[in-house]
């Protein structure tokens, strides 16, 4: 499989607090990664170094290098707006613009160019097919994205990051504000979508990374403990750490 | 502290305990009721499979409802797996003292010449059956090698005993011979599904099947 990013030895300190350390970890092209560990373990600080999300955070400072295929993503020539367009982001929560349904896909692609309606209408449904959002909205796009439940809103994010076409999704827990169905709606999505997208997900549900993903990766306290094939992972962990972590009984 | 995982575990495990015990005290009685004809001790046998029955659909409803409700993963994965698995030979030994059971109430007696051969298998067995079922619940992986290497014996002498046959069969005792040498193959199986908790040792502890023959 091909490596569509590959981290090395990446460190990230917050002013003097180191929060990853000397991470080596290679995500494949169309599978699903899931980074797990116990809160402030370094997991979304590491997700968000994959397309410099942390940039935003005053006093970060990286060591090491991140590769996205054959970009540095930390060299200074590289181009952070097209870098995040082709690396999409959901968050925990649902954040839709104050705006319809619509809009708030053809928000991103409206920033890149000029489209014509046509165009506009044909990406706008794609999104949202994509996102297996299409059925339940098609008759009221027009409507404020405010009112769709939280799952839906959700996989209205998924289509936003989908309509600007890139070639990673990053998650960031991105069903624990939602309730199990809503839950097993974008565990379905996911699994579609990695016919054709990367996927890094942080998640904290052992069995959500069990169902859906492809390899796992335990992050404690800034370091990489282990990395491996998600069902080797579940059934026959080789790091004790890894073991306690997700049987419930670390500490 | 002991999280609820361990704690469904534990109430697993003591169930399977209780079923083991139940087994071997079965395979006990039943050495002893072969030796002196005790039809009524055969009886009560019998009775008690029906006690290992219901333990091992207990064992496979709570396991049933522990992987349902707790989502297991790793070691507490392969433990629940594991005593399925184990319960499931343990059954079936059970079944073997029924059997032996069963011949003492309609066949006896014994074929006397074979009768050494099924003390001392019954012996081996029970002894690899205690060492395999303990190691089950305190897992070393070497030794379930060194105990599954034990039933080599318990083979051993159903191939001698076989190898006899045609030196003491004759016309009048054919049929005692062949319900006696039933008994001698049953004994061998017995040894055969003890192999099988060796190998759900392993198991446990590795989670990879392997076959130790």
């Amino acid at each position: 499989m091909k490596k569509v990013f590959d981290t090395q030895n990446l460190s990230l300190f917050y002013g003097k607090n180191q929060a990853l350390k000397n991470i080596n970890l290679s995500i494949f092209e169309k599978s699903v990664t899931a980074l797990i560990g116990p809160s402030g373990c370094g997991k979304s600080t590491f997700l968000r170094t994959l397309n410099r999300m942390n940039d935003l955070i005053p006093d970060v400072s990286i060591q090491g290098g991140v590769w996205f295929g054959d970009i540095s993503i930390y060299d200074q020539k590289t181009d952070v707006i097209d870098i995040r367009k082709r690396i999409g982001m959901v968050f925990q929560k649902p954040n839709p613009f104050p705006m319809s349904i619509y809009d708030n896909v053809a928000y991103g692609p409206r920033c890149q160019r000029n489209y014509s309606k046509k165009e506009m209408d044909a990406l706008v449904k794609e999104a949202l097919v994509k996102s297996a959002l299409y059925e339940e909205v098609k008759d009221r796009l027009q409507r404020s994205a405010l009112e769709l439940s939280g799952g839906q809103q959700q996989r209205l994010c998924i289509a936003r990051a989908l309509a600007m076409n890139p070639e990673v999704l990053l998650m960031d827990e991105p069903t624990s504000a939602l309730d199990p169905i809503a839950t097993a709606k974008i565990e379905e999505l996911i699994v579609e979508l990695k016919k054709n997208y990367t996927i890094v997900i942080v998640t904290h549900s052992m069995q959500q990374a069990a169902r859906i993903s492809d390899q796992t990766a335990f992050f404690l306290l800034g370091d990489l403990i282990e990395v491996e094939e998600t069902k080797t992972f579940f059934a026959t962990p080789k790091d004790p750490r890894s073991e306690s972590y997700i049987t419930g009984r670390f500490g | 502290m002991t999280t609820l995982i361990e704690t469904e575990i534990r109430e697993i495990e003591k169930n399977l305990k209780e079923m083991i015990d139940l087994v071997l005290s079965m395979h006990r009685d039943a050495k002893k009721a072969l030796e002196t004809n005790d039809t009524k001790l055969a009886i009560q046998i019998i009775k008690r499979d029906e006690q290992v029955n219901n333990l091992d659909e207990l064992i496979n409803e709570s396991v049933l409802s522990f992987l349902a409700t707790q989502a297991p993963v790793a070691r507490d994965l392969r433990s629940a797996i594991a005593m399925i698995r184990v319960a499931n030979d343990v059954e079936r030994i059970g079944d073997y003292a029924k059997t032996i059971s069963e011949f003492i109430i309609l066949t006896k007696p014994l074929y006397d010449p074979f009768k050494l051969y099924i003390n001392d298998m019954f012996d081996d067995f029970m002894k690899m059956f205690q060492m395999a079922t303990s190691l089950f619940f305190k897992p070393v992986l070497e030794e379930s090698y060194t105990i599954a290497a034990q039933d080599q014996f318990i083979d051993a002498k159903l191939k001698k005993a076989f190898h006899e046959i045609p030196k003491v069969v004759n016309t009048t005792n054919v049929m005692s011979l062949l319900d006696t040498f039933n008994i001698i193959r049953t004994l061998e199986r017995a040894g055969d599904h003890t192999k099988n908790i060796c190998e759900a040792v392993i198991f446990k502890l590795k989670g990879k099947k392997i076959d130790l023959g």
